[in-house]
């Protein structure tokens, strides 16, 4: 059961998290683009090390933590957008 | 999508395969327990379990919160939906969980007001818009879920928000694991650990299904490449006689966690003495309640928890699954009494659940690209 998400997932079973790309944040709250392109607002109370052009993992409309290493190079590429610095 | 299809790639996946039958010992058995739910999807998914050998057997673990909830805790929920007055929110996840006498969306139906949120700062959104109503959240997940729970409730205190109240139903991974490696009946050589629960909680929690128990754990992503990967790992591990805790999922998890994240945790939560886990009993410390200076939050304080309980139904062998006695289409009831359309056994309710996964893609071959 999924609670609308289109791959079926149980986003609390699941374990899911999603990447999203912070485009400005603002105190506890971030603007982000998500991996299908589209935007939102999420809070980021748990990342403080997140700025506009981070990646930060997204479970429930909270941020649970920041994306590194290699992989995350071509997920900014397919994000990449004018941030908000 | 680009960003999962290096990692869904066909050739990469064969390559892996290849791999893991180069390393599979014909002269032993490996049976590895995917921990989480999210992978046990995925494999089937993915059918990943095709591409493997013989002698590769994966368990399916405990890792679908919705899953292991006993029929109780849902039925002490519902009791709360039937307050005239109360508003009852939840993940959509949650709508379908069959309690004794009907899920969620039944209560709907029989008029309570149960609203699907996908966040619980949209609970706390609805509560600051109804403040003449109490709003409860049925927080239910593991320690990826639990920290949106937390920041909501420290949002709850800042503002002052006293219609708000959370039905504690966080669990925790580890004890969970502790509780299976302690089995008499144990046959498990090796973890799959999990990925973003890992995000949180970091890789040192599992040190001691290394150190204690001697079998390796390998943190893994969510993609085909990612588990493919994993497996090979714990392989080499077993192979070379090596116990140890890895990190696959090195582009998502630090080693430490997100410290903020667990003392954010640490601030709003205690552990329980023991709670309940549908098909596994009463498991010490492996459960969250909220602590003192949150008692105002709490629905099991505040609101109460009443109404008649009952017990899982005896027919379904969720237990048995979920131990890894017996796969899911060797349950009595797979396919025939119990279906994801009509679950019976809780295995069946989550899309995660072992049994819904098998179930779903049961007919489907291999196929490394699904995106």
């Amino acid at each position: 059961m999924s609670g609308g998400d289109p791959t079926g997932r149980c986003a609390a079973c699941g374990d899911v998290a999603d990447p999203m790309l912070v485009l400005a944040r603002h105190g506890g709250e971030a603007r982000v683009r998500t991996a299908e392109g589209g935007e939102r607002t999420v809070a980021v109370d748990l990342v403080p090390e997140a700025v506009p052009g981070s990646l930060i993992l997204v479970h429930q409309g909270v941020a649970i933590g920041t994306l590194g290493g290699d992989a995350v190079r071509d997920l900014r590429d397919l994000l990449a957008v004018e941030t908000t610095r | 999508m680009k960003y999962v299809d290096e990692f869904r790639d066909g050739d990469t996946i064969r390559a892996l395969a290849d791999e893991i039958r180069r390393l599979a010992d014909p002269g032993r058995t490996y049976r590895i327990m995917e921990i989480c739910g999210g992978h046990t999807h995925a494999i089937f998914r993915f059918g990943l379990h095709q591409l493997l050998p013989a002698n590769i057997e994966l368990v399916h673990g405990p890792g679908c919160p919705v899953c292991v909830l006993p029929m109780g805790r849902m039925d002490a929920g519902l009791a709360m939906a039937e307050r005239e007055d109360l508003i009852f929110t939840a993940f959509g996840d949650m709508m379908r969980v069959p309690g004794s006498a009907g899920s969620p969306l039944e209560s709907k139906a029989r008029g309570a007001d149960v609203r699907m949120v996908y966040s619980p700062l949209d609970a706390l959104r609805i509560a600051e818009e109804h403040p003449d109503r109490p709003v409860m959240f049925f927080a239910i997940g593991f320690e990826t879920t639990a920290p949106s729970t937390a920041v909501t409730l420290l949002r709850a205190r800042e503002r002052g928000v006293a219609n708000f109240f959370v039905f504690c139903n966080h669990v925790l991974v580890t004890p969970a694991i502790l509780a299976i490696l302690e089995m008499d009946d144990l046959r498990l050589d090796a973890f799959i650990g999990p990925g973003h629960v890992s995000t949180v909680i970091g890789c040192e929690p599992y040190r001691f299904i290394a150190e204690d128990f001697g079998r390796p754990l390998v943190v893994s992503g969510f993609e085909p490449v990612d588990l493919m990967q994993s497996i090979a790992m714990i392989l080499r591990q077993m192979n070379e006689g090596r116990a140890e805790i890895e990190n696959q999922y090195g582009r998502a998890v630090p080693w430490n966690g997100n410290p903020v994240a667990k003392a954010a945790l640490d601030l709003v939560f205690e552990e329980r003495e023991t709670f309940e886990w549908r098909g596994l009993g009463g498991i010490p410390r492996s459960a969250w309640r909220l602590r003192e200076a949150f008692a105002a939050f709490d629905a099991e304080r505040t609101i109460g928890v009443h109404g008649p309980t009952f017990p899982d139904p005896v027919e379904a062998q969720c237990g048995e699954v979920l131990k890894g006695a017996l796969e899911p289409t060797e349950c009595r009831l797979f396919g025939k009494g119990c279906t994801p359309e009509r679950p019976v056994g809780a295995l069946m309710v989550s899309s995660e659940g072992a049994c819904a996964a098998r179930y779903r893609y049961a007919d489907l071959t291999v196929g490394a690209t699904d995106a």
